[in-house]
């Protein structure tokens, strides 16, 4: 089986400052990869680059075996991107038409939705918790709500790889917990292959596989326990610093 | 003069039908542009506009053939707004005020090399929902007609752009396409509709009518609908009080759709007190 992601020699710029250079790494499938990194280290514009929202300058890109610039089965892919300005507060949608509109890369024009669609969009806001919301508009829940309506969103399509840029940015520590709860039951029972950008090294060093750690350079890739004994990552941080993160586990 | 005596007039029928169809069609189009953050961009092409027939009559193309120069203009301005806001990183009320100033610039010089036509150039800018000819109520109906089924074409490609761009270009939506649909058919209505309503009341159906259903309503096709209703709503009941109390009809109708707009931020306020 190919691996869900390949990238090879990754360079990103903008403009003159360079934001990535030289990223090489494999996600196989299943994996829960959590991508670390300090404030401008690149982790969102890697993850823009691996879905093609912004250019790379040099370097190679493969989704599930297919080079990006080719790759088309976008419904095996699930997307949430930072919550931050996301839609504007005022959106009319409720939270089943928001669900419906992840299940349009599945579908080629005129895209229409069927029962079965229907019924897929009522499964999920079930899986997520959120079916009691389903008549509300999106903008008049609490960000935890969206957050969840908005992972719905990203699942319906059934993907085998979720990419999360920093979901939990705005969630309080309790919804954050439960929200990471979550993806790790999605990971475990559904076997979605997993990539989120996160700030919190610690926290994620309990949910996830593996951890690539970036600052502007892949400074590390592999399992938290690997992390924890990473001579790469004591230079980086300074050992007690090291020591704290993996104390927490 | 009674409501039955109105309707008696045909150039009351031909004004509330054609009016009612803009309407319709204006509130359509508005919800996507309102949230979009794109609502002046009707004001910015009636400016366009403006400067494209100036240079329509000083070519010699009088009345219905100056659409001949005024549409591909505009509508080429409408992709430079939407090329502006992609590619320069202007935002989108920058973008329409640059090419709107630019419209108006233009239409003043020509108006000036041109002399004699300001009449007509005038009729441009400020229509006359009163005077819509037969002909004009036939243009309208082909508008509407097209406009809302190239709208339920796309509707769920339309609701995907406005909801977030990105997550619709991974859902495989070929967004650049759909936003210049968007903005075309916006060109198009902009261009068709001000000869019969003028700059200010295409301005005002564009942004009013759906500003107050985004307060009420639940749901984006219920949203469209109600937009649709309270935009036809406006314009039925502001040509009514306008020929009742002999005051200018366009006017009367954004006055009426201001209205409507206010009461929808009270409901708004008294059902989230429920």
């Amino acid at each position: 089986m190919p691996p869900v992601i390949d990238v090879k020699g990754l360079y990103c710029r903008y403009g003159a400052t360079h934001v990535l250079s030289d990223i090489t790494f494999r996600v196989e499938d299943g994996d829960y990869v959590g991508i670390v990194g300090p404030n401008g280290s690149g982790k969102s514009t890697l993850v823009r680059a691996l879905l093609g929202l912004s250019s790379r300058d040099e370097g190679e890109i493969g989704l599930f075996g297919v080079p990006l610039s080719e790759f088309e089965d976008w419904q095996q892919i699930g997307y949430l991107p930072q919550h931050f300005n996301l839609f504007t507060s005022n959106f009319p949608a409720t939270v089943t038409e928001v669900v419906r509109l992840g299940l349009l890369s599945g579908k080629r024009f005129p895209r229409r939705i069927s029962r079965a669609d229907t019924a897929r969009i009522d499964d999920i806001l079930e899986y997520m918790g959120v079916q009691d919301l389903r008549r509300r508009r999106i903008g008049q829940l609490s960000g935890g709500q969206q957050q969840r309506v908005l992972l719905a969103r990203a699942m319906v399509n059934q993907p085998r790889l979720l990419i999360l840029d920093e979901p939990t940015a705005a969630l309080d520590p309790e919804t954050r917990d439960r929200f990471y709860s979550l993806l790790a039951e999605v990971n475990r029972e559904r076997n979605t292959t997993i990539l989120l950008v996160t700030h919190d090294s610690a926290t994620i060093g309990s949910c996830a596989s593996k951890l690539l750690y970036l600052d502007k350079r892949l400074v590390f890739y592999g399992t938290f326990r690997e992390f924890c004994v990473s001579s790469a990552m004591t230079n980086h941080f300074g050992e007690l610093a090291q020591h704290q993160i993996c104390r927490l586990h | 003069m009674d409501i039955a005596e109105i309707l008696s007039y045909g150039f009351m029928q031909r004004a509330l039908l054609a009016g009612s169809l803009i309407a319709v069609l204006c509130a359509v189009l508005g919800c996507f542009l309102v949230l979009r953050r794109l609502s002046l961009i009707g004001d910015g092409l009636a400016h366009v506009t403006f400067g494209s027939v100036a240079l329509a009559l000083l070519l010699k193309f009088y009345a219905a053939s100056a659409l001949f120069v005024s549409l591909p203009v505009v509508m080429l301005c409408s992709l430079g707004i939407l090329k502006l806001t992609e590619r320069a990183r202007v935002t989108g009320d920058a973008a329409i005020g640059i090419v709107s100033s630019l419209g108006i610039a233009i239409g003043v010089i020509l108006a000036s090399l041109g002399g004699g036509f300001t009449a007509d150039l005038f009729s441009y800018l400020f229509g006359n929902i009163l005077a819509i000819s037969r002909a004009e109520v036939l243009l309208a109906v082909v508008l509407c007609a097209t406009v809302l089924l190239l709208v339920t074409f796309f509707y769920h490609e339309l609701v995907a752009i406005t909801f977030n761009e990105e997550l619709a270009r991974i859902s495989g939506i070929r967004t650049g396409r759909i936003s210049s649909l968007l903005v075309l058919l916006t060109a198009l209505t902009v261009v068709l509709a001000m000869k019969l309503v003028g700059i200010m009341l295409i301005s005002a159906l564009l942004i009013l009518p759906s500003s107050a259903a985004l307060q009420l309503a639940r749901g984006f096709r219920t949203t469209l609908l109600l937009a649709a209703l309270l935009g036809v709503i406006a314009v039925i009941g502001g040509t009514f009080a306008s020929v009742m109390l002999n005051i200018p009809t366009g006017a009367t109708i954004v006055l009426l759709n201001f209205m409507i707009f206010g009461l929808a931020c009270f409901g708004k306020r008294l059902l989230a007190q429920e």
